[in-house]
């Protein structure tokens, strides 16, 4: 009986359990990160573009945008990976660095450009664009990633995060959610005259 | 001094034409924009070349043009619905006050181009009879390359290779003997400025105004011609061709070039975004710091503007203006009595200090190491002059450093007077301390800080200076 009882349990939270790790995942954001060039020149600058994009759901009203470069083999000083402009307004040279803070209240969208560049004369196998979006309390928001390929036929794709699938995730389990909770009241109802028969 | 010579790319003993004087000639800015900071840095570094040497007794001319007409003044003059005129004047007027700003002295003479037409004329006339430059038909005067053996001898180029390289790009040119040739005079396009001219009407090219404006104010043979090392190539080559081809003299003795600036290490580029001109900069940041950021390192050598650099330079700017302000005090509170012993070894070492900053100087401009000599002074004067010090230390500590930082064109602003409420205030606590009531003497020197001053309790009375 009390096995059965902690079974019941578990299967009535656990709708809740997923709703709550699909809430804590669902930001509203979605960011990508494109490089102007799919190659890279040791010393040479090159450009890059993106965006980050919320929907209905985004509560936090501000953001951080971070970059980083990612390299293979891993470097002690990766080089430089500044923001340059934020929604086609050129930062002042105080501005220009790899992180960016902004409000998102009124706004939908922000559209970034910037330039990276590496230390020269260097081997590396495999180079990558890394966007991070962080809420104000250093929680990740949303993640985007550009790999550069070094073969210059290849297309550059850009970062796609998981956060994109939050809401549809969240509305399913909404849905389960409710079901088990209509299912769990008719089983304590039938419970309950059963007992009283 | 020494100066390293880009023309036999080797450091050399300067000695002018003519002993005791100094002739310079600094290429300067084209007048359709702010300046940037790419053009601050050779603005600076010559300007302290040209103190060095009035520091070292020579009685320096030093000239810098303003190029008031070519195809990006025309073009922006024509964007913003003004005359090119127009144009000059006002960028002509912020230059002057972006320089202030950044503390570059104003040239001896700043010439400008529209102004010499008669001059450009006589030349490329004299070019034109020697057998040195052409006319064609079209009204364009063109520098005959081949007339000039000597062509290529700063920058290294070989004519042959550049005669190839010329022809092998659309040379749409086809009045020209050579591809190599370059315009001394073009003829007037259709909504153009233009000048009367034996050729027609036209305007003269950019290489031809530095030649004939130099030579008009310094000589045919003068001593220093220095710029960015972006020009060393064609337009310093241009210019030796077209000066020496004229007079059949040596136009230079010795050729600076100034290396280039990046950005977080970032070549400076409009397309990166990176480009920033003098009055973007000093919204963000002190142009005296920009200043001793740019004399931090030797001038030819690259150099990388970074906040954290600027941060740095703030932070040794601070480190002199407290210096100076603290040996300022002393000198008015010190006490009134002749040097002792210590005293006097230290006025010998500010002697020590000062050969090195010169030593330093005289090696081909080298402004770290003379910036590291003034700090050496700082930190010596820090320790030696304070309270029980006598005046006349803390006076020649003083003297010294304003002459070394005059020369790198530092501590520029004055003590300013304080503010009638701050004066109030250390009055009253003054009075306070008096009647050792010292929870109204901390309140008053937490208002003070809070005003941005700095209040601090010496034997010799209250010493108040600005928080920077």
């Amino acid at each position: 009986m009390k096995e059965r009882c902690c079974a019941r349990c578990f299967i009535l939270l656990l709708p809740l359990l997923l709703f709550l790790i699909s809430g804590a995942c669902a930001s509203g954001i979605s960011c990508e990160i494109i490089p102007a060039d799919s190659t890279w020149i040791p010393g040479e600058s090159a450009l890059f573009e993106g965006s980050v994009t919320t929907d209905g759901t985004f509560s936090a009203s501000d953001i951080t945008m971070v970059l980083s470069l990612r390299t293979d083999p891993a470097l002690s000083e990766p080089g430089t990976i500044v923001f340059s402009e934020i929604n086609g307004k050129k930062l002042s040279i105080r501005n220009q660095k790899d992180e960016y803070s902004t409000s998102l209240q009124g706004s939908s969208e922000i559209r970034f450009s910037g330039s990276w560049l590496l230390p020269e004369n260097l081997y590396l196998s495999e180079i990558s664009l890394d966007l991070t979006v962080l809420a104000p309390d250093g929680s990740i928001l949303g993640e985007a990633s550009a790999p550069i390929t070094g073969n210059a036929s290849v297309s550059v794709s850009s970062g796609m995060t998981f956060p994109d699938l939050a809401a549809p995730i969240r509305y399913i389990l909404i849905a389960a959610a409710a079901i088990w909770i209509l299912a769990a009241v008719r089983i304590f109802i039938y419970q309950k005259r059963r007992k009283a028969k | 001094m020494n100066i390293f010579n880009s023309m036999s790319r080797k450091k050399e003993e300067f000695v002018p034409v003519h002993e005791g004087k100094v002739g310079i000639y600094a290429c300067g800015p084209t007048v359709y924009d702010y300046f940037h900071i790419g053009n601050a840095r050779p603005f600076i570094t010559f300007d302290v070349l040209r103190r060095q040497l009035e520091r070292e007794g020579y009685d320096v001319t030093f000239v810098q043009n303003f190029t008031d007409i070519d195809d990006k003044m025309i073009r922006r003059a024509n964007e913003e619905g003004i005359t090119v005129k127009e144009l000059a004047d006002r960028f002509i007027g912020e230059y002057y006050t972006d320089a202030k700003a950044l503390g570059i002295h104003p040239a001896t003479v700043h010439p400008r181009a529209t102004e010499h037409i008669s001059e450009i004329i006589t030349l490329i006339s004299r070019l034109i009879e020697n057998g040195h430059a052409y006319a064609v038909p079209s009204g364009d005067v063109y520098y005959r390359v081949s007339a000039f053996p000597g062509y290529g001898k700063l920058s290294g180029q070989n004519m042959e290779d550049r005669e190839m390289g010329a022809s092998d790009r659309l040379n749409v040119e086809t009045d020209k003997e050579n591809p190599a040739d370059f315009a001394l005079w073009k003829a007037q396009k259709p909504g153009e400025p233009a000048w009367d001219s034996p050729w027609g009407k036209g305007r003269p090219g950019w290489h031809v105004e530095c030649s004939a404006m130099s030579m008009k104010y310094l000589g045919e043979t003068f001593d220093i011609h220095c710029g960015g090392k972006d020009l060393l190539f064609p337009h310093h080559e241009n210019e030796i061709a077209q000066s020496e081809g004229a007079t059949g003299k040596p136009y230079v003795k010795y050729w600076m070039h100034n290396g280039f600036i990046n950005i977080d290490n970032q070549k400076m580029s409009k397309s990166l975004g990176n480009f920033f001109t003098i009055r973007d900069i000093a919204k963000e940041y002190d142009l005296e710091a920009v200043r001793l950021f740019m004399l931090s390192a030797h001038y030819r050598s690259p150099i990388n503007f970074s906040r954290d650099q600027i941060e740095a330079a703030n932070a040794s700017l601070n480190r002199l203006y407290t210096a100076r302000d603290h040996l300022l005090f002393q000198k008015e509170n010190g006490e009134d009595r002749p040097l002792n012993d210590a005293e006097n070894v230290f006025i010998i070492r500010i002697k020590t200090y000062e050969d090195r900053f010169d030593a330093a100087m005289d090696d081909d401009l080298n402004t770290a190491d003379a910036l590291g000599a003034v700090f050496e002074l700082v930190k010596d004067a820090n320790v030696s002059i304070g309270e029980g010090s006598s005046r006349l230390a803390a006076e020649a500590a003083l003297n010294s450093l304003n002459a070394l930082c005059g020369v790198l064109g530092f501590l520029t602003k004055e003590n300013d007077a304080l503010p009638d409420d701050i004066v109030r205030m250390v009055s009253e606590r003054e009075e306070a301390r008096k009647n050792r009531d010292w929870k109204r003497s901390d309140e008053l020197r937490d208002a003070i800080r809070a005003a941005g001053y700095i209040i601090e309790d010496t034997k010799q009375g209250q010493k108040v200076r600005k928080d920077v």
